[in-house]
């Protein structure tokens, strides 16, 4: 059942490590799962090389330049980073909102 | 998958002889288990429930002898008076679809030490009659289970019948599981009663590796009786006796935790099922006196 | 010798429609699938079959918590018959899915994170071929630590299962003054409850086929509880567009929550996509313990302060449920279990915090109660703690405490409409108790232990407990919660038809008799027609959380009004009549009673159709303090459980349940007794039998020899009161019937139970362990003979020799 996780922003970040660093690639990758998870929002792994930050728009988006500065000292190759807003978030109430009746 | 039906017991010896690696099978309740939860792939399996010889009983000279392939169904019916615990066993197995299906000769095949046919063949110390193209022979139960789901049948032999002495006085079987119905024993006890020859004779089911006599609680029930001359009398044997004879099968217990149920609720539980078997089957001996 | 026999495999499948002449709405209608189920004629989607099918098999992950170093695929790619093996490299779209947070893996890729998690898929021509393809692939596992349980996970330095940690959600709900409110509670008292892993054990196993059409497209037939929710997440997944993954609901056989995650959707997808043939997957009952979430576990510490007369002052309390591994519908399950954790009383001062945490024992979601069926045992057991301290009839401190309409939740929610706890309670009061355990020969059946002949009597006491409990029917939080029907007015040969397509999952509850008893009552038409339910039509949400009837029955109500209004319309310009005054009845229009036209002319060849959503009020999120109108509305049952048990063995009778329910409005009263013994049987499960043991992350019981669900000599007949107190803003007034058996079932057994024998019994199942005061856990010293006083008797041996 769905319940209050409506997110309006996700952003799926994707890491390509770079064979030549000075970490090994595994290594580059796990230094992004950490960042992400320090970075404040929901952070999940979407694959072997990829991690999705949920959350509101502005701490997504403030967490998703912290991964992708965190992928980039790590020394990882590329980072893609997507965007997306969730379609069903706008019709979401306050929290803590009442019904009209006073 | 090698299917093999043979229509008697000779071809299904001659059958097993030419195939020592077909594995028998009789109602299939537990066969049909194993295969479903991939525990087994039998390259060649041998129906057994087409060999009349197997579904037939008969009495001989104070003991019966019943095929292997007599359901539990037919010894509820057939056999209720001539091996009560037996019968009484073989009500608490499965559900009716089991009973109509399920056998003595497949439980003593599968010598699961929760068999529910066990204990009351230990307790009348049944014999079970292996036989090859070679002939037949006959073990005491006790010695043809050999450990948890181990047992002495050779490659080349099937399960032809069990023997067992005809009840000569009251038996009982109680067993205790989480559910009412449909469940496996987390521990059972079997007993009877023989009055003629003045011995009591029990076993423990499901608390062990394999079921288990209980000597030194036989020896001190028969002490009672013989001492207070109850046999004859038909008195009563008091709580305290019951009592000790309930903690004397405890000692004898020697189970284990599992799913199921703990060891020391095992141990608990067997101490009052033998307490109140003993109870019930001395109340009936009572009662025949009047 | 014999052969495996050839039958012909069809070259279509899915179900047809339903057509059948049901009653009006409050009349007791037999569904049409009943007598096809007894008989075994009935096709579940596991009976699918199809020409050139192939059979998709899962490899599943031994081990409960490890990393993958490798796996070497190749002895199963060569094997004769096999034709695909597939791993997370082949998942085509989004490799993770989730219906609140995609955070599972369809696939695991590096990491598993619990026993039975998928890892590789097989399709093959046979099933055995599919089984050992499976066997003969090697995987290089390394074991890691085991997080195996919640508290475990949530203290520091835990490994950590996911990048954001442990805890999944916490909800803090601060209501009123608690702090102050502990100076006048005169009598507090505190209790420590848990509760174990329940499984679904729907009848019907995991199953779908899926056929590919030639187009990069993908049919799916399969069992399930919410066709859109999948079908998104199958979108994701398989990287398509949602016109090119199209599901349609074949034969259920039970749900309970069990089914509204995914299990097999997307891998026999891939596999079908991959060969291009129809695969099926079908799973058996112990793969399928593995593939769906359970019943969260969950500890539980309460605190109750009341004034000497037993009026609540304050309730604190903090829950923690164990989620598993993966997030599944966790967050929401937290939030019913903090909402709801004070019962249905008025309780003007509350603490409340409820966590779940991730671990490595099997995923929990979605089941039957839904977090509520947790709490319910902890605050009925508090009540009665209470009442005993007061020394007060357990009913009278219910009474004294009833919720009513326009109590507030400890979330600030006001109850809108009745909230009938105390009739509840004083139904049950007003029935007769069954006869005691008479004297005499009573047949074992009925008796502790039952045919297994533990007791003719012996230490068999009697006891009676009560309990009552609640939950909101429908999604809260603020989701947009809704339902779509489609439905058409038409003339045949055979006179008019109404056919009712809507996506609602048919999951055993009778919905398909009550959109068909609906379309009936309010279009006048003898015969309708129920579509198989799919994704051609707009979502209906999922059939759980107690909504359906509300919801897509609803959706159906609001389509007939639509083509009513539309059809007196045209009977309004066509023969002059007044619109208002305008009915139908037997396939005709009329006016006041006076027949106007026949459906049969008026329509002529041009069918009505209306395709209306149906959504309940707005919800809205909890703040920070757990304050906001976050449900739609609510449910209420309570029962009387009378049970014998066996002290000395710790067996038990269940002897009577009874329970009175208001469901506002009865429409198929035969389906709600059902709805009502069925949640009642469930209940009993769980407060004595059914529990998955699940050790270091390991599921102990995986099978039906070992996971006990009630027999019919486990379960007694319920006496039912049914109460239709009328929900003011539900269609017909209905509530929600399926969940609050479930609810308050377990903890009036576990009262019962705690009469009998004067335990306290804080843990559900109460194992017969419990019963007899043998702690669970490692085997105390065994008792020596002699060792209960009777020592001086001896053996005769030691008696002789004396
Ligand atoms: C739902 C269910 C409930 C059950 N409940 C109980 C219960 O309450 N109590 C209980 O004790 N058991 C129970 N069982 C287990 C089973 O029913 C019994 O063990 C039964 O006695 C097996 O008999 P069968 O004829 O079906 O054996 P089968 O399954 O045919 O065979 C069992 C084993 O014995 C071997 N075998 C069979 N016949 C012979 C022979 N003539 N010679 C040599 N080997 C042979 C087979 O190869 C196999 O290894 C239950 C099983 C099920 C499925």
């Amino acid at each position: 059942m769905p319940g209050h996780n409506r997110d309006e922003l996700t952003a799926e970040l994707k890491i390509t490590p770079s064979p030549r660093a000075e970490q090994p690639p595994q290594a580059q990758v796990e230094a992004v799962m950490r960042a992400a998870g320090e970075a404040g929002p929901a952070a999940h792994e979407a694959g072997p090389d990829s991690v999705v930050l949920s959350g509101g728009r502005e701490e997504v988006l403030d967490a998703a330049r912290r991964v992708t500065e965190a992928a980039l000292d790590a020394g990882a190759k590329t980072v893609e980073v997507r965007v997306e807003a969730q379609e069903e978030s706008g019709r979401f109430g306050e929290a803590g909102g009442r019904r009209g009746s006073p | 998958m090698e299917f093999l039906r043979p229509p008697s017991l000779h071809e299904a010896l001659e059958a097993k002889a030419a195939h020592p690696e077909a594995v028998p099978i009789s109602g299939g309740t537990d066969l049909m288990v194993e295969i479903n939860f991939d525990r087994g792939r039998p390259e060649t399996v041998l129906d057994l429930s087409r060999v009349p010889e197997l579904a037939e009983w008969e009495r001989e000279n104070g003991h019966v002898r019943v095929g292997a392939g007599v359901t539990y169904e037919r010894i509820i019916a057939e056999l209720g008076e001539a091996l009560p615990g037996l019968a009484m066993a073989s009500r608490t197995v499965g559900s009716p679809q089991i009973r109509n299906r399920g056998t003595v000769g497949g439980n003593l095949g599968t010598s699961s030490p929760a068999g529910d046919g066990l204990p009351p063949l230990y307790a009348s110390e049944a014999e079970v009659e292996l036989s090859s193209t070679g002939g037949t022979r006959r073990v005491p139960v006790s010695e043809f289970v050999t450990g948890p789901k181990r047992n002495a049948l050779r490659p080349d032999e099937l399960i032809s019948a069990f023997r067992m002495p005809r009840a000569t006085g009251p038996q009982q079987y109680a067993k205790v599981g989480t559910r009412n119905a449909m469940v496996i024993a987390v521990c059972s006890f079997g007993l009877a009663l023989c009055p003629e020859r003045g011995r009591v004779e029990a076993c423990i089911g499901s608390a062990g590796p394999t079921p288990i006599r209980t000597p030194e609680a036989e020896r001190f029930v028969e002490g009672v009786m013989e001492e207070g001359g109850l046999w004859e009398t038909r008195g009563p044997i008091g709580d305290a006796a019951l009592r000790r004879f309930g903690e004397m099968v405890q000692a004898a217990a020697r189970p284990i935790d599992d799913v199921r149920g703990t060891a020391a609720y095992r141990v608990h539980a067997i101490g009052v099922l033998a307490r109140r078997s003993l109870g019930w089957a001395w109340d009936e001996y009572r009662r025949g006196g009047e | 010798m014999t052969r495996a026999q050839t039958t012909p495999t069809p070259t279509r499948v899915g179900p047809g429609p339903t057509t059948f002449s049901p009653g009006g709405i409050g009349e007791s209608v037999r569904r049409p699938d009943g007598v096809p189920k007894v008989t075994g004629e009935f096709e579940f989607s596991s009976d699918m079959r199809l020409d050139g099918m192939l059979w998709g098999a899962t490899l599943r992950s031994p081990h409960p918590s490890a990393r993958i170093w490798s796996m070497d695929l190749s002895r199963a790619e060569a094997m004769p018959g096999v034709r695909a093996v597939l791993t997370h490299e082949d998942v085509p779209g989004r490799k993770v899915y989730g219906m609140e947070t995609p955070d599972q893996p369809v696939l695991a890729w590096d990491r598993v994170r619990y026993q039975g998690e998928p890892v590789a898929l097989v399709a093959a021509d046979h099933p055995e071929t599919a089984k050992r393809a499976l066997g003969s692939i090697r995987v290089d596992y390394e074991v890691l630590d085991v997080v195996s349980s919640a508290e475990e996970a949530l203290a520091e330095g835990a490994p950590e299962l996911h990048p954001s940690g442990n805890l999944l959600r916490h909800v803090r709900i601060r209501h009123g003054d608690a702090e102050a409110a502990e100076a006048r509670a005169e009598v507090v008292v505190r209790g420590e409850y848990e509760i174990g892993m329940q499984d679904q054990a729907f009848l019907g196993p995991e199953s779908g086929l899926a056929v590919p059409d030639g187009r990069g497209g993908v049919d799916l037939y399969v069992a399930t509880q919410w066709l859109h929710v999948d079908q998104d997440q199958l979108a994701e997944s398989l990287g398509l567009p949602h016109d090119m993954v199209r599901l349609t609901l074949s034969g259920v056989g039970g749900a309970f929550g069990g089914r509204e995650d995914l299990s097999m959707q997307v891998h026999a997808c891939m596999l079908a996509l991959h060969t291009e043939r129809p695969v099926k997957i079908v799973y058996d009952r112990e793969e399928s313990f593995y593939g769906h979430v359970h019943r969260h576990p969950c500890k539980m510490r309460y605190e109750h302060g009341a004034t000497r007369s037993g009026e609540l002052v304050y309730v604190r309390a903090s829950l923690v449920l164990d989620g598993g591994a993966y997030a599944s519908s966790s967050t929401a399950v937290v939030a019913n279990a903090a909402r709801f954790a004070c019962g249905p009383y008025r309780v003007p001062n509350a603490v409340l915090d409820a966590y779940v945490a991730y671990t490595n024992n099997p995923p929990c979601g979605a089941m039957r109660g839904f977090g509520a069926v947790q709490t319910c045992f902890g605050y009925e057991s508090q009540m009665d703690k209470l009442a005993e301290k007061l020394g007060m009839d357990p009913i009278e401190l219910r009474l004294r405490n009833a919720m009513k309409e326009g109590t507030r939740l400890p979330t600030g929610q006001k109850i809108e409409g009745p909230a009938p706890v105390a009739e509840l309670l004083e139904k049950l009061r007003e029935m007769p108790l069954p006869e005691g355990p008479g004297g005499g020969t009573r047949d074992l059946r009925e008796l502790p232990g039952g045919v297994s002949n533990t007791t003719h009597g012996e230490g068999v006491v009697r006891g009676v407990g009560y309990a009552v409990g609640f939950k909101n029917v429908g999604f809260s939080e603020g989701f947009d919660d809704y339902s779509t029907a489609r439905v058409r007015l038409s003339v045949t040969d055979d006179g008019p038809l109404v056919e009712v397509h809507t996506a609602a999952a048919e999951v055993g509850q009778g919905l398909v008799t009550v959109e068909a008893q609906i379309a009936r009552t309010e279009l006048g038409v003898e015969k309708v027609s129920v579509l198989p339910a799919d994704t051609r039509v707009g979502s209906s949400g999922s059939s759980s959380a107690s909504r359906q009837t509300y919801m897509t029955g609803g959706a159906v109500k609001l389509a007939c009004e639509a083509i009513r209004r539309r059809l007196f319309e045209t009977v309004a310009e066509r023969h002059g009549e007044d619109p208002e005054g305008l009915a139908l009845e037997n396939g005709s229009v009329v006016s006041d009673g006076r027949f106007v036209v026949a459906l049969d002319e008026i329509l002529g060849a041009e069918p009505i159709e209306e395709t209306v959503v149906h959504r309940h009020v707005e919800t809205f999120p909890l703040d920070e303090d757990g304050q906001g109108d976050a449900d739609v509305t609510y449910a209420f049952s309570a029962h009387r459980a009378v049970v014998d048990v066996d002290v000395e063995l710790g067996l038990v009778r269940v002897v009577e349940l009874a329970t009175a329910q208001d469901v506002g409005k009865a429409l198929n009263p035969q389906a709600v007794e059902g709805q009502i013994e069925g949640g009642t049987a469930q209940g009993l499960g769980l407060a004595l039998l059914e529990e998955i043991q699940v050790r270091d992350g390991r599921v102990l019981n995986a099978s039906f020899t070992d996971y006990l669900l009630p027999t019919i000599l486990d379960m007694p007949p319920v006496r039912t009161e049914i109460l239709e107190l009328a929900d003011p803003g539900a269609p017909y007034g209905l509530r929600g019937v399926g969940e609050p058996p479930n609810i308050s079932t377990p903890p009036a057994v576990v009262a019962a139970l705690r009469d009998a024998t004067g335990r306290e019994l804080p843990r559900m199942p109460v194992r017969p362990e419990a019963l007899v005061g043998i702690a669970d856990g490692p085997p105390r010293r065994r008792p020596q003979p002699g060792s209960a006083g009777y020592g001086t008797l001896g053996s005769l041996e030691e008696r002789r020799d004396q």
